[in-house]
């Protein structure tokens, strides 16, 4: 049995070995990044400061200190908070302009609505998730209601929902709402750049309205907001875990979706002892290939790569299928003969050619060496978007425009990377990592005109399923839109075509200020 | 290779208080530790190394800003935390190992895949607590105060960390899945 310190300096010994150091590009990059700022002129600000220091004695000398008063508001809100029966909190997007989370609190029960998406609920140490999208529901044991082990309804809680915290407080102002007096009071979180703006209602000390907010260049603007309201009568039913009696339970689902898994279709042999047995192989009408497979294929420098009998390669569709980053339901939980199912998204590079009839499917060992090859024939059915099990795997892939969009961005970025060698011929260019990436910019690459124009059609493509994406959520698709109108301004710039270029990058760094892609600039080759 | 009493030295404090002066030693002094940081998130070393110049540049712009430049690594951390969410959302994009098989070649690949398909698995909180204490070297308390967790609910969720990871850790040998 390992003791405590074992199991550190094992886990200790590991991440050290598996660390990876800056590459030299980067630290040159950071060096010099960081010497141009060093070195750069100040702005002579002194002047601004002795006004500045100015008021603020002034206003220190005749008043308490804002900051303290700023603390004494939120700590009376957190009291005020503790007293509550009842509440409902409404969160808005106000990029869409819509709910995108309503929650509901009534002496320690909780019940979370995402408009279109799920419903939870919270009591007696357990959380029932329902998602209308896939029938399912699934039941954890949880100490708290929130996954960052909060208990109860405390000021704190709201505020690190929204990404706050209590330090740096400070008053804004004053005023009314609604008809009562308020007080308005600022938490900067510095480090990762965001700010609450708390309403407190001045005669009760609760938090009537909050705003989250990111720093855009020369100011703050209001991305999200919340709403609350106090002590009404809320029906027990709320949180009552009624599910429709359709409804599937998680594990059940996974059970199921195993049984579609035993039957293997092929097995790449390479002489591992864990080889990979494709399991189903299905295709939708664009020509989309969904492959489920077991096999060890994480943990070895092993790698896959598909190519149609149309001659058309294939690129991973990136949603979803990974492990995530979030606590979901994923594919690494299910199991066929005690072996973990893989599940894969594979793009057609080009969406003109012929669908194909079979497919080639090779694993490859470290620096690319073809290990084994099966050719594989492609069944007459087909699904019409994606397989049904997509949608209970990931949240992200919820129907078509999802796939629609990867797709458009997945071709756009291929078609970048093509450049024509001297002898005429097609070549896909790799950075040194032999991962594709962006070559529009640099110098002496040539590229066939059609594949420009075929890399601005999907991203015109793209941003336009951005938009259905951003009314189907109603949730802003901005960032999403900012890379690729940075994209675009890659691609046009290769163009000649300046005015619209640069159009497209003013549009990327109005949507997304805080990615910086002034300083991209300079950095594709 | 690393002893007990190594492990047990960083209970305390972390490493020796560094005083940078300008962005230039701010760079020498924290790249590795945020680089680390963020490429236990990001598997993809472009991408991983494009968000560490994100929040290394974010930093040099809020750099005169910073009031206590004796330790600012807590402060780079939280910078590079959020930029490792934006970055998520931005790209819509999960964990996909598999994929990125192909783009580890250039480092110990085997090991670091091993090391973060068990990473994967574990719930995200445990994960960047795992990664703040043993790769970064952060005392407990500064993990507690970048993930915003009182001390007990630290300790918690690194005993509990600790456990899964180990579990994991001989499910995967046990599974022959290193072999």
């Amino acid at each position: 049995m390992k003791t405590s310190t074992d199991k550190e300096v094992r886990i200790a010994e590991l991440l050290e070995a598996a660390a990876i150091a800056p590459s030299a590009a980067l630290r040159d990059k950071a060096e010099s990044r960081a010497f141009a700022l060093d070195t750069a002129p100040r702005k002579r600000k002194g002047w601004k400061l002795a006004v500045i220091a100015a008021f603020a004695l002034l206003v220190a000398a005749l008043f308490l200190s804002p900051k303290a008063y700023a603390a004494m508001v939120l700590s009376r809100a957190g009291k005020a908070l503790d007293g509550v029966e009842t509440c409902t909190l409404t969160f808005r997007d106000l990029r869409s302009g819509n709910v995108v989370l309503r929650e509901y609190f009534d002496r320690g029960l909780w019940r979370f609505e995402r408009p279109g998406s799920e419903i939870s609920i919270y009591r007696e140490g357990k959380m029932w998730t329902y998602r209308p999208d896939v029938n399912l529901v699934s039941t954890k044991a949880q100490d708290s209601p929130f996954a960052k082990g909060f208990d109860g309804f405390k000021l704190s809680n709201l505020l690190d929902q929204m990404h706050g915290s209590l330090e740096n407080v400070d008053i804004e102002g004053g005023g009314q709402l609604n008809g009562r007096d308020v007080l308005r009071v600022s938490i900067l979180n510095a480090p990762v750049q965001e700010k609450m703006i708390l309403t407190v209602d001045k005669s009760t000390d609760l938090p009537l309205h909050m705003d989250a907010q990111k720093p855009i260049q020369g100011g703050w603007r209001t991305e999200e907001t919340v709403d609350f309201s106090y002590n009404m009568p809320l029906p027990e039913k709320l949180f009552q875990p009624d599910f429709p009696k359709t409804a599937v339970d998680e594990d059940t689902a996974k059970a199921n979706l195993a049984r579609d898994f035993t039957h293997v279709l092929a097995t790449l042999d390479d002489g591992h002892p864990n080889p990979i047995q494709i399991r189903q192989l299905v295709m939708n009408d664009r020509g989309h290939i969904f492959l489920a497979f077991t096999g060890s294929m994480g943990l070895m420098s092993r790698r896959l790569w598909i190519e149609g009998d149309n001659g058309v390669e294939y690129l991973r569709g990136q949603l979803g299928l990974g492990g995530s980053i979030s606590d979901a339901f994923t594919p690494t939980d299910v199991f066929v003969d005690r072996k973990r199912i893989h599940l894969q998204w594979w793009i057609p590079s080009r969406g003109d050619a012929a669908l194909p009839k079979g497919l080639a499917i090779r694993t490859a060992g470290s620096r690319d060496v073809e290990t084994a090859k099966v050719e594989v024939p492609l069944s007459g059915q087909r699904v019409r978007s994606i397989p049904r099990y997509f949608p209970l795997l990931s949240a992200s892939i919820k129907d078509d425009l999802d796939v629609r969009l990867e797709e458009a961005q997945k071709q756009m970025g291929y078609a970048m990377t093509l450049i024509i060698e001297d002898d005429g011929k097609r070549r896909r260019i790799s950075d040194n990592a032999g991962v594709p990436c962006f070559v529009s910019s640099g110098p002496g690459f040539k590229h066939d005109p059609d594949d420009v124009a075929f890399a601005l059609k999907q991203a015109d493509i793209a941003l336009n399923l951005c938009d259905q994406v951003a009314a189907r959520d109603a949730t802003g698709m901005d960032s999403i839109k900012a890379g690729i109108q940075f994209d675009r301004y890659e691609i046009l710039r290769y163009l000649g075509r300046t005015a619209e270029a640069q159009e497209a990058l003013s549009e990327a760094k109005r949507m997304s200020p805080e990615s910086h892609f002034e300083q991209q600039e300079g950095w594709t080759f | 290779m690393l002893s007990a009493e190594a492990v047990h030295a960083d209970e305390a404090a972390t490493d020796a208080l560094t005083t940078v002066k300008t962005r230039f030693d701010l760079q020498k002094h924290y790249l590795g530790d945020l680089h680390r940081y963020v490429s236990s998130f990001i598997v993809h070393s472009g991408e991983a190394e494009d968000v560490t110049m994100e929040a290394l540049n974010a930093a040099f712009e809020q750099f005169d800003r910073l009031r206590n430049k004796d330790n600012p690594k807590l402060w780079l951390l939280g910078i590079a935390r959020r930029k490792v969410v934006n970055h998520f959302r931005r790209s819509r994009r999960e964990f996909p190992l598999e994929e990125a098989d192909g783009m580890l070649r250039s480092g110990p690949s085997e090991t670091r895949a091993y090391v973060h398909e068990i990473l994967r698995r574990l719930p995200v909180l445990q994960r960047e607590a795992l990664i703040l204490k043993y790769a970064i070297g952060l005392s407990q308390a500064e993990v507690g105060a970048l993930l915003k967790k009182s001390p007990a609910a630290t300790n918690s969720l690194l005993q509990r960390a600790r456990a899964r990871f180990i579990e994991l850790d001989a499910e995967t040998l046990a599974n022959g899945e290193n072999s």
